[in-house]
């Protein structure tokens, strides 16, 4: 079965991007030429991370999760972005500043549909080769052929 | 039963993951909790019924309630060190 979070449209690779409200922008914007975010999902991202900032000092990269309340979004579906130079992003629960090279973006409605696709998307982030190999890849095929395999593989161990 | 608030900035998110992870937990260490989601901004309210806050976000007020940074759910580094400081206070 389809992980129907992720989707091919949904992906950068190689951004230039260079800082954390440019990636903010560039993924926030596909969510909503997309279809699955307000108008307003931007400005309720800058805000949150601002808040609540969601730098992850993971190896070998620094991993963003930035996200926001579920009343801007409109459908359960994440974003991904590689980058080509780190970009800072304040720590989750701290005040230093991380690396990130890898931006996951989760837009997600309430409710609990989206748990188990969640902690597996967490848990992908934990591993290392993964991430490794996640920054690398040349194309958002690649990269979602990637992302895709790797969730499966979770799923069927869980 | 002990109660323990799992707290971020939107409970949607970080605090389910972590939520899910401590309640697997206790289970495995018999440990009976109840186990509860919250935004940061509530548990100025909520925890007064608690005995344990888990925040993944930046907290450094005094709710009277001992407060454990969880991020290690989510990155996973330091995981076992996170573990065991919930596991000692709710054994206390």
């Amino acid at each position: 079965m389809k992980n129907s979070f992720l989707d091919k449209e949904l992906i950068i690779v190689n951004s230039n991007a260079s800082s954390k409200h440019e990636v903010l922008e560039s993924l926030g914007s596909l969510m909503i030429e997309k279809g699955y975010a307000n108008e307003n999902y931007i400005d309720g991202l800058k805000t949150r991370e601002k808040e609540f900032a969601t730098g992850l000092s993971v190896k070998p990269v620094g991993v963003a999760i930035p996200h926001t309340d579920s009343s801007y979004v409109k459908e359960d579906k994440i974003a991904i972005m590689t980058l080509d130079e780190p970009v800072a992003f304040e720590e989750m629960g701290g005040s230093n500043s991380v690396d990130v090279q890898l931006v996951i973006l989760f837009a997600l409605t309430d409710g609990d549909d989206h748990l188990k696709a969640l902690q597996n998307i967490i848990q992908v982030i934990q591993d290392e080769s993964f991430v490794r190999e996640m920054v690398t890849v040349a194309d958002k095929e690649k990269a979602y052929e990637l992302f895709e395999s790797k969730l499966t593989q979770l799923e069927e161990e869980a | 039963m002990k109660k323990v608030l799992v707290a971020c900035g939107g409970a949607v998110a970080t605090s389910t993951v972590a939520a899910g992870k401590i309640k697997g937990l206790l289970k495995e260490n018999n440990i009976e909790a109840d186990v509860q989601q919250c935004r940061v901004s509530e548990l100025a309210s909520k925890a007064d019924s608690a005995d344990l806050i888990v925040t993944t976000a930046k907290v450094d007020r005094d709710y009277g309630v001992p407060v454990i940074h969880g991020i290690a759910y989510i990155s996973g580094v330091g995981i076992d060190k996170t573990n065991q400081e919930v596991l000692d206070n709710l054994r206390s």
